[in-house]
């Protein structure tokens, strides 16, 4: 009687494939940007991690963070904080992009990114209230992919009261990022210095920074960066890069492109990611 | 009974996971013998499987990589759901009073009916890692057919390895569907903020 040799075979290429992954992988070094008297900070402020509805731990996040090209990102998972703090606690620990504790405020009539913020705030209450919890915690606060069904945002008073607002967020229609971009612009005549941001709204796919935003601190610190969207330096990018916000900041990262996702090895990474796969499904199917 | 007592199809080249996938009221009688002297950690290759399949294809869909480090990592988050099921189908097991093998080897068998869901999480898992926008909501819908196919898996192992009448065997796979979905959905709303977030907008 011979040994089956299917799933001893497709376990080795499920390692090759790990093995390759591993070897081709390397966190980009970033270089801050500069643009005039700003730092340039490529950041995305809504992003779910686990324990949570992300798929990603938070220190695996923060690597990720790195790939996707960022110098920032705010983990705002739903109505808690916990995931966040631990978070922000690891990036301590090391070098690496900025962490900022938040929430994802997150009510029937609508959803609110808090960030810069200490305590849950609670989601149980109307948006007015919740984005007066999150200016008495110091944060600021971000009206998440705002389409016409959150009904939280028909009050101006409310909008008005805003920080920022998601103008650039991954949409599966177009008529959906014409309604962010939309409401971003009665949120500018509400009130004029209004954060444009761009969030990826990352929890297991797609791509985090998928849309980003470009955020002009004076300080590349997490209190620069919440300083920045307070005072409405930001430049929201969307997923075919085109960008919302102010034209005169616009204009200063005209000539300096900021670095987005980098991935020299793609064919690589392919390679590695089929590997593992075909792998698994040998060794499921095989003896 | 040299049909109980030889290891499976020896000369097949197909899992022992697919066998019982494809038929299991003949496969689980046949692995009853074999099964009863697995014990210890050698019962532990088959949760060891599932968890290798949920820690490679996580990060795959997340990140489009698989790195030791995105694995080892994802493995650790993540085992908390094998602990789940294994709850749940020590209850199942525990249950009847007539199973034919001990808990462990019973307990080795029953995750011998995983495959179903492994190969709806490869599927779904290498769609998204694929797709810039994944089709998320077709691919939730697709988890009726291995929620389906594992009752029939559950079914046939109630009445082959727990002795359970058809009768037992039915109530057994309602009371773990509904207790791998209450949970699973408990999870689920925990995370996302709230019951109503699983409800259709109004």
């Amino acid at each position: 009687m011979t040994r089956p040799w299917g799933r001893p075979l497709a376990a080795l290429v499920v390692v090759t494939g790990i093995a390759i992954g591993t070897a081709i992988d390397r966190t980009p070094t970033r270089s801050m940007q500069r643009a005039g008297e700003y730092f340039v900070l490529a950041g995305d402020f809504h992003v779910h991690a686990f324990p949570g509805d992300g798929a990603l731990a938070p220190w695996t996040l923060r690597d990720e963070a790195g790939h996707a090209g960022l110098d920032v990102l705010a983990v705002t998972n739903h109505n808690r904080t916990f995931t966040a703090h631990l978070a922000r606690w690891l990036a301590g620990m090391s070098n690496g992009p900025i962490v900022i504790a938040g929430q994802e405020i997150t009510n029937p009539r609508y959803h609110l990114i808090a960030i810069g913020i200490e305590r849950t705030v609670n989601a149980s209450q109307p948006a007015a209230g919740a984005i007066a919890d999150v200016h008495a915690q110091g944060g600021v606060a971000i009206a998440a992919h705002p389409t016409l069904m959150f009904r939280g945002y028909d009050d101006d008073a409310t909008v008005a009261a805003l920080d920022g607002t998601e103008a650039a967020h991954p949409a599966d229609v177009p008529e959906e990022q014409e309604m962010f971009a939309a409401f971003f612009e009665r949120a500018r005549r509400l009130k004029p210095s209004i954060a444009p941001i761009g969030s990826s709204d990352f929890h297991a796919s797609p791509s985090l920074a998928r849309c980003r935003t470009l955020v002009f601190a004076r300080e590349p610190s997490a209190s620069g960066v919440i300083d920045a969207i307070r005072s409405g330096r930001t430049v929201a990018v969307d997923q075919n890069g085109r960008q919302y916000g102010d034209p005169a900041l616009i204009g200063l990262i005209a000539h300096t492109s900021p670095a987005g996702r980098s991935d020299e090895q793609a064919g690589w990474r392919q390679l590695s990611v089929a590997l593992a796969w075909l792998g698994l499904l040998g060794m499921l199917l095989f003896a | 009974m040299a049909t109980f007592t030889a290891p499976i199809a020896s000369s097949n080249r197909f899992s022992t996971e697919l066998h019982v996938a494809l038929a299991p009221d003949t496969t689980f009688p046949r692995l009853i013998a074999r099964h009863s002297y697995v014990h210890g950690l050698r019962a532990l290759r088959r949760p060891a499987m599932v968890l290798l399949v949920i820690a490679v294809l996580a990060p795959m869909m997340a990140v489009q990589r698989v790195t030791i480090t995105l694995v080892a990592t994802a493995a650790l988050s993540w085992c908390f759901v094998l602990a789940i099921q294994t709850l749940v189908a020590v209850g199942v097991i525990a249950s009847a009073p007539a199973r034919r093998v001990p808990l462990v080897p019973a307990l080795d068998l029953w995750f011998a009916g995983h495959l179903p869901y492994s190969l709806w999480m490869l599927v779904a898992f290498g769609v998204m890692a694929g797709s810039q926008s994944g089709p998320l909501r077709l691919l939730v819908t697709a988890a009726v057919v291995p929620a389906v196919w594992t009752a029939i898996i559950v079914a046939s192992f109630c009445r082959a390895v727990l002795g359970t009448t058809g009768l037992g065997a039915c109530w057994r796979t309602a009371v773990h569907l509904i207790a791998v979905w209450a949970i699973a959905l408990s999870y689920i709303a925990w995370a996302a903020g709230g019951w109503f977030q699983l409800l259709p907008p109004r």
